[in-house]
């Protein structure tokens, strides 16, 4: 009788843990994204992060396509941008592309991120700020003042057209 | 029966799923990303770029298995039936993305366009893990003239001269020699608008002779 009680016990617990083996839990879980909408809050966009997402937005790269040079031109247009200081920011901004996009795929290829870790990301971050900010003096050294000025008036505009990850902005 | 016993403790911890025994999956990752839509006018075409830019941060991973687990930026931008879903290059989930969707059309003053635009990054393991709404817009093209008034205060000031959906008196800065139009005294100006209301005055405008038309 105990044997045959034994023998019960054990198929159960076996069936049991078989059957919890075969549901593993969930990969891992994320958090939903906080964001600054800078259509009801564009003061609360850093100007730093607005300049990021124009000059990825805008920018093209050193031999655009016909359609890609059109589309740049339309949107420094909106600027206000005269015809010299379009083609001054086209060249600048052609670098960031061409810096923005190396310094991505370096940090994408790294070990930290290969390894599925964050160990890297502050100093890429830092990377990446600077680099926005080096364009942004390069931009004021090679248009005019007036062109500089309608730039940054711009960028600050184009906040209302921004959603920002709340971590971004210190929040 | 003791054999069987030896053979049921040994099974019994044996089958016991590893994570029940130390600490379950508690890896949590943090999407931090940003979006941003922007749109322009040539007086020929209509432009909308769809950007997001961003990373994950990843925490308490060592008892989660994300190898070969990938993130991808995934955006709408359909302007009039033209462009649709883009996709991103498949990358760790520790990556930075950023990758924008631009689409053009032709444009004419007087009709209406419409643009759907939804930017969101994709978890092969969990699906979507950012998103901002699917949003539906109607872009128009409306013009604006105006006719050069004087300087104030050192701004250029100009006065519409017919009633358009954008016209608005406004001032700009003079150019680097101080003057205000290169001809005219007359300008011509596109507005776009979105879902009816100005969006974007004086998206672009070129000097006339003679005055300008509204709509």
């Amino acid at each position: 009788m105990t044997r045959y009680l034994a023998t019960i016990v054990f198929l159960l617990v076996y069936t049991l843990a078989s059957a919890a083996q075969t549901n593993p839990p969930p990969a891992h879980q994320h958090n939903v994204t906080a964001v600054v909408d800078g259509a009801t809050n564009p003061d609360q966009i850093p100007d730093a992060v607005a300049y990021r997402l124009y000059f990825v937005s805008v920018s093209e790269n050193p031999t655009p396509s016909a359609d890609e040079a059109k589309r740049q031109h339309a949107h420094l247009g909106k600027a206000r941008l005269s015809e010299t200081d379009i083609q001054a920011a086209s060249k600048v901004l052609a670098n960031f592309k061409l810096a923005y996009a190396a310094l991505i795929d370096t940090y994408n290829h790294s070990p930290e991120v290969l390894n599925n870790t964050n160990d890297g990301l502050s100093l890429f971050l830092a990377k990446r700020d600077a680099l926005v900010q080096e364009t942004r003096d390069a931009l004021k050294a090679v248009l005019t003042q007036d062109g500089m000025g309608a730039f940054d008036t711009n960028v600050k505009r184009e906040k209302t057209h921004m959603k920002v990850a709340a971590q971004e902005v210190g929040q | 029966m003791k054999l069987l016993w030896l053979f049921f403790i040994i099974g019994t911890i044996l089958l016991i799923p590893a994570p029940t025994l130390a600490q379950g999956c508690q890896g949590v990752m943090s999407p931090q990303y940003s979006s941003y839509d922007s749109e322009s006018y040539d007086n020929t075409n209509l432009y909308v770029n769809e950007t997001v830019d961003g990373y994950t941060t990843i925490g308490n991973t060592e008892f989660c298995n994300i190898s070969g687990t990938t993130h991808h930026a995934w955006v709408n931008n359909t302007l009039n039936g033209k462009g649709g879903w883009q996709a991103g290059p498949y990358v760790a989930p520790a990556s930075y993305i950023s990758f924008t969707n631009s689409q053009f059309i032709p444009a004419h003053p007087g009709v209406n366009y419409s643009n759907t635009i939804q930017a969101e990054v994709l978890c092969s393991a969990v699906g979507d893990i950012f998103g901002t709404p699917s949003s539906v817009f109607g872009y128009a093209i409306h013009l604006s003239a105006y006719i050069f008034s004087g300087l104030s205060n050192g701004r250029c000031t100009w006065t519409p001269t017919c009633a358009g959906a954008c016209s608005s008196q406004h001032t700009t800065n003079t150019n680097s020699g101080g003057g205000c139009f290169t001809t005219g005294p007359y300008i011509q100006c596109a507005d776009v608008t979105k879902d009816g209301k100005c969006w974007d005055y004086r998206t672009i405008c070129y000097g006339k002779s003679a005055p300008g038309l509204c709509s």
